[in-house]
């Protein structure tokens, strides 16, 4: 295994795309939540806008940045047949995939902490200046607030999960480009088909969508009409993750490089 | 009071709903007004409208010509509108009306006098005096009825006459129905039937782009580059290619969508807001023509980055994820530009109903409504692929394959 992450980190380390998908990862989260915080506007007391999810905005970007990293990271293994080398030298097909798990879980992990740790220093700086202030029931944005540190690291956590998502479907498809589409077209598609929907069914949707579950996370107001709990929200996107692992991995076994 | 709570005058076919009329009415906020068949609207004269500046209002009849008037004084009277109503019997209902639109969060709340019940259905009494008829008039007593009410009006509305004064108190509105207004019928508009466009845009979006980036990943651009120099040439050829095939099934799938949602959506009992065909024709090959230039554009992205990972991302992340955003996340300000700057503005196409000046209601792509007017959003996506494909030419002529 420490061979086979080795390898994989060289890989990784190697290709110029990932530095600069990382970065993105950063400025993604950041410019979104950003702009987002720039133009949230709480007038008067009681308005509808979560502070916390307001700032993170950022994520429903940076998700697409490190789904591509993923997605290229086996996609372009298969379109160059360095696939072939990889499995030669390292036969037990599992490990290959956990290995890279491993090494992109690390990767996400860094990138996606400075991100959120960003995104929520600057929702702090900018948020109180457009009306969310102690007199309109908002207290200000900090991580030694425990739903808001939830939200924070269970960002950081919704990224490494659909990182995973996104390897795992890449490998099924054993393509880049058709696997982004995959990921994106599960995770945008759902909630944009659910926008019309019945309440009941709506509910239902955003209960087993990977992205609006996922994000339940992020929530740190009105929890209570929420359709799914945050954590429970995680593990429903952690599930959809463990699938498409457990597929992609069954699929390699069984197929030909 | 809401701004669009109205009282005045009336003359109407007859008091089934629907049914031609003109009325010339003073309003909550938005002045004197002359509206007639529901989407007719004139605005009076500037200047507001109280219990303390109230207003005189005439309406004549000559024929199926109706005028309106109003006058500050009962002596110096200005035409508000004149109306031809197609269709008006030669014995017409005339009478006072009183009207209030449920509340809308976004319409801004007025000073003159009448009660608001949070969202819900309100009430808007109004008090005439000095009413007149002249010419011929058949029903010689004056009855009052609730023309359209159903099962949600609020309770209170009615007439009541004390010798040359009447004071009518009346809810709902008399207005063309919106699905998004509050209180509204709750329609289904036929792109609703058409949202599945989202999924055959991300498959065209991946095909379109390794249309050109599987070229590159075989090295099959360096034969297709020495089999025709003309390497603009090469480009324009693939996107006419691209472009006609996703064009033919994006028809081939909105016609069958529009068909098959339409069947679905009337067997479960929903209304679908009627539009003219020439309306569904323009929502049908839109839908079709998004779809192709969607295409058009994937192919420019992907001639530029040459990786159909990269391309892939970054045309869903402009042409689907805003869409998302702005119905999600975005504060409503900042939706309004993103559905005007981003090439999600082209889905302005699929818009079938007109937004009414005079209803107050979400008007939010969620409900159908974009910024721009159809072809104006659809112009941006088309500048977007204009000038993607023009960089990726210039690119292409540029690089080594």
């Amino acid at each position: 295994m420490t061979d086979a992450l080795r390898a994989e980190w060289t890989k990784l380390r190697t290709v110029p795309g990932t530095v600069w998908l990382l970065l993105a990862v950063v400025a993604a989260t950041m410019a979104l939540g950003l702009g987002a915080d720039a133009a949230a506007n709480c007038p008067s007391g009681g308005c509808q806008l979560d502070p916390a999810r307001t700032s993170l905005t950022g994520i429903y970007l940076s998700q697409a940045v490190v789904a591509v990293l993923a997605a290229a990271t086996i996609g372009s293994e298969y379109s160059s047949g360095l696939m072939r080398v990889t499995l030669t030298a390292t036969p037990r097909r599992t490990t290959v995939l956990a290995a890279k798990a491993v090494i992109l879980t690390a990767l996400v992990l860094a990138a996606g902490t400075v991100a959120v740790l960003g995104s929520v220093l600057a929702g702090g700086l900018i948020l109180p200046a457009h009306g969310f202030t102690a007199a309109h029931g908002y207290l200000p944005l900090s991580l030694r607030d425990g739903p808001v540190l939830r939200a924070a690291t269970g960002s950081v956590l919704y990224l490494i999960l659909i990182t995973l998502l996104s390897l795992g479907i890449a490998t099924a498809v054993r393509d880049a480009a058709a696997g982004i589409g995959g990921v994106l077209g599960l995770l945008y598609l759902i909630p944009i088909i659910a926008g019309i929907a019945s309440p009941h069914w709506q509910r239902h949707l955003h209960q087993i969508a990977p992205m609006t579950a996922g994000l339940a996370i992020q929530a740190t107001t009105s929890l209570r009409s929420m359709p799914i709990s945050p954590w429970a929200g995680l593990g429903v996107l952690a599930a959809w993750a463990a699938a498409a692992l457990l597929a992609a991995a069954l699929l390699l076994q069984l197929r030909d490089a | 009071m809401q701004p669009w709570s109205k009282a005045g005058i009336i003359i109407k076919a007859s008091t089934r709903p629907g049914s031609a009329y003109a009325a010339v009415m003073v309003t909550g906020a938005r002045r004197v007004r002359m509206q007639y068949d529901y989407t007719g609207d004139i605005a009076g004269p500037p200047g507001p409208v109280s219990p303390d500046s109230p207003r005189w209002l005439r309406l004549t009849r000559s024929g199926d010509t109706v005028t309106g008037y109003e006058s500050a004084d009962g002596t110096r009277w200005h035409v508000v509108g004149t109306v031809r109503l197609a269709g008006l019997p030669a014995t017409a209902l005339a009478g006072l009306f009183a009207a209030s639109p449920a509340g809308s969060e976004s319409a801004a709340s007025s000073s003159i006098s009448g009660s608001s019940g949070g969202s819900g259905m309100n009430l808007a009494t109004a008090i005439f005096d000095h009413v007149s008829l002249s010419g011929g008039q058949p029903g010689q007593t004056w009855a009052g009825d609730d023309v359209g009410g159903n099962a949600g009006a609020p309770t209170g509305t009615g007439f009541h006459q004390a010798g040359g004064t009447f004071s009518v108190t009346g809810s709902g509105d008399i207005a063309p129905d919106v699905p998004a207004a509050p209180g509204g019928g709750g329609g289904f508009a036929i792109e609703h039937t058409l949202l599945g466009i989202f999924g055959a845009l991300v498959a065209v979006i991946v095909v379109a782009a390794m249309f050109m980036t599987a070229e590159y990943r075989r090295g099959l651009i360096k034969v297709t580059l020495a089999a025709s120099p003309r390497r603009g040439r090469v480009l324009a050829a693939k996107a006419v290619v691209v472009g006609s095939v996703s064009f033919l099934a994006g028809l081939a799938g909105s016609v069958a969508a529009l068909l098959a949602g339409e069947h679905l959506l009337r067997s479960n009992g929903n209304f679908i807001m009627p539009v003219s065909t020439l309306t569904e024709v323009r929502v049908v090959a839109g839908t079709a023509a998004l779809t192709a230039v969607t295409a058009i554009l994937a192919l420019a992205v992907g001639a530029l980055l040459r990786s159909g990972a990269a391309a892939v991302t970054l045309v869903i992340s402009v042409v689907v994820l805003p869409y998302l955003l702005e119905n999600t996340v975005l504060p409503a300000g900042a939706a309004d530009w993103v559905l005007r700057i981003t090439p999600v503005a082209g889905f302005a196409i699929q818009q079938s109903l007109p937004q009414y000046p005079q209803v107050a209601a979400s008007y939010t792509p969620a409900n159908g409504y974009f910024p721009l007017a159809p072809w104006a959003g659809f112009a941006v996506l088309c500048g977007y692929a204009a000038l993607a494909l023009a960089v990726a030419v210039i690119m292409l002529r540029r690089r080594d394959a």
